[in-house]
């Protein structure tokens, strides 16, 4: 038994609790089921809208939850363990080369956010610096992902010229600066639920 | 819950079901007209029929993503404020004042029936393959694929947990109603949702101690590596449907090498064309 947990103490889900591990899979439920609920609602309104709306509504549900989590559960590798789960979870749902590239793009804004909390000292005790942790997301997730939406799929291009009568470029630039706006939002959210959470638990 | 994952097995094995829906999905990527993406949804179709899923669950999909698709065509085919590269048709719909000419272009009306047709096959094909795989073979597959067993798990717990979850915001809104909190509306629905979020993470969070409980005393995690009790094995029809996979890879890549086209096979534009007016 004691080979066993040395083994086991080695590995990357040693530092989590099963409760953490729990934790992590309910929220990655969460926003899910809410991802999917909303993507009814918003196709529903005009394209440019939609877009800015489901960045906006996407940054808000996903980045409080992380935020939240990290807030709650406070151990390495949690931010990471979530994106990858989130990303792992669309490609085992719907499985197709979106997902594919939903994943590996899920895993970039991970790792810096990462390595932000570790260059600064650790999981975040303040608002600000959960909200400057969030925000980082957007830098990275959108122009790699809209990059290899164009590479696999051309005709993507074309579609968000004639949808949103916008240059793909732009396009790009747009979706980084509302999802970090938004993503600054939702992680000082994030913090302060997690921290009345916290305090229920 | 399991009158909510009312799963229903195939028989295939689903690591080559994840490999065929892959493979559909890369050839219909590649295809960009409208009549071929219909019939490869037509395929689709014929597919969720061999799979004898339940009436009542082909129904309510194809009802849900039917009106999706309705609003998104509808949006899309009007809203579209870019004028296409080759004017071949305009019906004008109506002059406002700000927007100015709203109508319909031909390019776009081709565009965004191959776009619906293309999103219809993908998720349909996707949610077949999700409807007849249950959660513990999509383990076994994971596993077989040297996914970590922690990793595995919280998969299984968060596809279990969906339903769930949506039944108990269903529960928290009508509590909420009860208590006379507006919920309709744009404005009630976004303040509904400030209200209960944090009840439904705190419900979350004990439902979590006490699955974490539950699982612990079931031994999660006291061996190394865990066996699985069901052990997966290809069978014909596996490798019949592996072959169909390989030639779908196959046409794809040619597709894209530009040594197959359906460019002058476009049924859909010959179509506008004889009712052009």
């Amino acid at each position: 038994m004691s080979e066993m947990e040395t083994e086991q103490e080695k590995g990357f889900f040693s530092r989590f609790a099963t409760f953490d591990l729990v934790l992590i899979a309910i929220f990655i439920g969460i926003w899910y089921g809410v991802q999917q609920i909303w993507f009814i609602g918003i196709a529903a309104i005009p394209a440019p809208v939609s877009w800015i709306f489901s960045i906006i509504l996407y940054e808000l549900l996903a980045l409080t939850l992380v935020m939240l989590a990290a807030t709650v559960i406070k151990k390495g590798g949690t931010v990471f363990l979530i994106f990858f789960l989130h990303g792992l979870l669309e490609v085992v749902i719907f499985p197709n080369i979106f997902s594919v590239i939903g994943l590996v793009s899920d895993i970039m804004p991970g790792v810096l956010i990462e390595a932000f909390f570790y260059i600064t000292g650790g999981y975040p005790n303040s608002s600000l610096k959960s909200g400057i942790g969030a925000c980082l997301r957007a830098i990275v997730f959108y122009p790699f992902q809209l990059l290899m939406i164009a590479i696999t799929y051309p005709e993507y291009v074309e579609i968000v010229s004639f949808f949103y009568g916008l240059p793909y470029g732009l396009y790009i630039v747009l979706s980084v600066v509302i999802g970090v706006v938004f993503g600054f939002i939702a992680g000082i959210l994030g913090y302060r639920i997690g921290l009345k959470v916290k305090e229920a638990i | 819950m399991k009158e909510d994952l009312n799963y229903t097995t195939s028989g295939l094995d689903p690591r080559v079901k994840l490999i065929a829906s892959f493979s559909f999905l890369m050839l219909i990527t590649t295809i960009h007209d409208a009549f071929i993406l219909f019939l490869s949804f037509i395929a689709v179709l014929c597919a969720w029929i061999l799979a004898k899923l339940p009436v009542k669950t082909v129904v309510s999909f194809f009802k849900g993503i039917s009106l999706l698709l309705a609003f998104m065509f509808i949006s899309s085919t009007i809203f579209s404020r870019v004028m296409p590269k080759e004017q071949l048709m305009f019906i004008e719909i109506i002059n406002l004042p700000v927007f100015g000419v709203i109508g319909i272009y031909e390019e776009v009306l081709l565009a965004t029936i191959a776009f619906s047709f293309r999103t219809l096959s993908l998720v349909s094909v996707a949610l077949l393959v999700a409807l007849t795989t249950e959660p513990s073979k999509t383990v076994t597959v994971l596993r077989k694929l040297r996914f970590p067993y922690e990793l595995t798990i919280m998969v299984v717990i968060a596809i279990r947990f969906i339903p769930l979850i949506v039944d108990q915001w269903k529960k928290l809104t009508a509590v909420a109603k009860v208590r006379g909190v507006e919920t309709d509306g744009i404005r009630g629905r976004i303040k509904s949702i400030r209200r209960l979020f944090t009840p439904l993470i705190i419900h979350s969070i004990r439902r979590s101690a006490q699955l974490a409980y539950s699982l612990d005393a079931r031994g999660f995690r006291s061996a190394k590596n865990p066996t699985t009790m069901e052990v997966l094995h290809l069978k014909r029809s596996d490798f019949l449907l592996l072959i169909f996979a390989g030639a779908q890879i196959a046409l794809s890549v040619l597709i894209v090498l530009g040594v197959v086209s359906f460019q002058n096979f476009s049924i859909t534009q010959w179509a506008l064309n004889s009712i052009k007016f």
